[in-house]
């Protein structure tokens, strides 16, 4: 949804007469999709390059397996934040996504394998300042990667 | 088995959730406790339970003495999931409201369809009204029952694009074309209709969400909510038979055929 930038006055919110919900399933955040203009460009991204991947024989197999982008999209899902520049993706040998945030100087590289395991590097001028290992799960160090990417951390 | 309520059967249906439930109101006498004692009549089919926050409005004040009343009914309002054995049905209790659920769980065959669930929901809420007696609490006074389908649609197999929403979805959803714009990027909406038997209202949702296993969906809920003509668990059936067949009626109008293809429309 378009981030409202009006200077009127605040209307208040109307709430939908159906406001409960007797679901027991459980999913990342739908909201977040409507305030998160990024989020939804990036999961485009990713359907884009699990659909076009192809394996290159003598170069490398650029397919990209569901297990992977089922886990960089989990990762996304663990990033509450609605205003961010938007990431880009690129596919590794080996069917791994490599999701870069970048904001001025900074970078949060974070390169997600198929077996889930994802490493993330942050990057300061193109030098490594840190490099981790971290679970998809993890909300805070997600998060947090890509806080310091902006300069908010 | 009985199948006078299926309106339509898909062979791969995309609902991974049905609700039955009825709200009412909050028990007089009824607290937190009651919830155990419930339970431990129905264990044997529900061995397993997990404590969440209630459905709707939740109002906790805080005081001098720390957390107070919660609509002067109890200090910490819970709600009970007492799951059977598959992690596929339960039941779900709290101080106004008794849902029935069945969720499509992963290695769990199969969809419980309506036919099936309404006497497990006829026998469980009937169980639970002995236990209202049997502990000397007043009968609930209803004020809402509800049906709701929760239905995913899966990035990657029912649709690439939310553009493909515009061959999924019928013109019952209105989708618009112009000279000024072109893809359609998102989609989410709810919408709220008057049932035309006046007997309440149904509710359309669309949400687009990242599932636990990483699957990108749009989820829309269909709910059909009003109330029963009285308390009795008679009126209460009749109300669910006909609210099930609003909302299954109008999945089917507002999906088109070419998903019914996809879903194996027997």
């Amino acid at each position: 949804m378009i981030a409202a930038v009006s200077t009127g006055p605040m209307l208040e919110r109307v709430q939908p007469s159906y406001a409960r919900s007797p679901s027991t399933s459980l999913f990342a955040s739908a909201s977040l999709f409507e305030s998160a203009p990024w989020l939804n460009d990036a999961l485009s991204q990713i359907h884009d390059l699990e659909k076009g991947g192809k394996n290159y024989p003598g170069i490398g197999d650029l397919t990209i397996p569901p297990e992977t982008s089922a886990t960089v999209r989990i990762l996304l899902s663990q990033i509450n934040l609605p205003l961010l520049p938007r990431p880009s993706f690129s596919s590794v040998s080996g069917g791994a996504i490599v999701m870069k945030f970048t904001a001025g100087e900074r970078d949060a590289e974070f390169t997600v394998f198929p077996s889930g395991t994802v490493i993330v590097n942050l990057l300061e001028g193109g030098n490594l300042a840190s490099d981790d290992e971290l679970s998809p799960q993890d909300q805070g160090r997600v998060q947090n990667a890509v806080l310091w990417a902006l300069g908010r951390l | 088995m009985e199948n006078s309520h299926r309106i339509a059967d898909f062979e791969n249906p995309p609902v991974v959730e049905t609700v039955l439930g009825v709200f009412f109101s909050p028990l007089h006498g009824y607290g937190a406790l009651h919830q155990g004692v419930f339970w431990h009549r129905v264990r044997t089919r529900y061995p397993r339970y997990e404590l969440m926050s209630p459905i709707g409005e939740l109002e906790v004040r805080l005081g001098p003495q720390g957390l107070q009343s919660f609509q002067g009914l109890q200090p910490f309002p819970i709600r009970s999931l007492l799951i059977d054995e598959s992690n596929a049905q339960l039941v779900q209790l709290q101080a106004n409201g008794f849902l029935r659920n069945w969720r499509k769980v992963p290695g769990v065959p199969g969809y419980i369809h309506y036919d099936v669930m309404r006497p497990s929901f006829e026998r469980d809420w009937i169980e639970f009204l002995n236990f209202l007696g049997d502990e000397r609490l007043a009968s609930p006074e209803v004020f809402e029952a509800q049906v709701t389908y929760i239905n995913q649609f899966v990035r990657g197999f029912e649709w690439e694009t939310y553009d493909d929403f515009r061959r999924i979805l019928t013109e019952w959803i209105p989708f618009h074309r112009s000279d000024i714009i072109s893809n359609l990027k998102l989609m989410s909406f709810h919408e709220a209709y008057q049932l035309k038997d006046g007997s309440g209202r149904l509710e359309l949702v669309a949400q687009p969400a990242i599932r636990q296993d990483g699957k990108e969906i749009l989820q829309l809920t269909i709910t059909a909510a009003g109330k029963p003509r009285s308390n009795s668990t008679e009126d209460l059936m009749a109300w669910l038979d006909s609210g099930h067949a609003a909302v299954v009626g109008t999945f089917v109008e507002a999906t088109s055929q070419e998903a019914h293809k996809i879903w194996g429309r027997k």
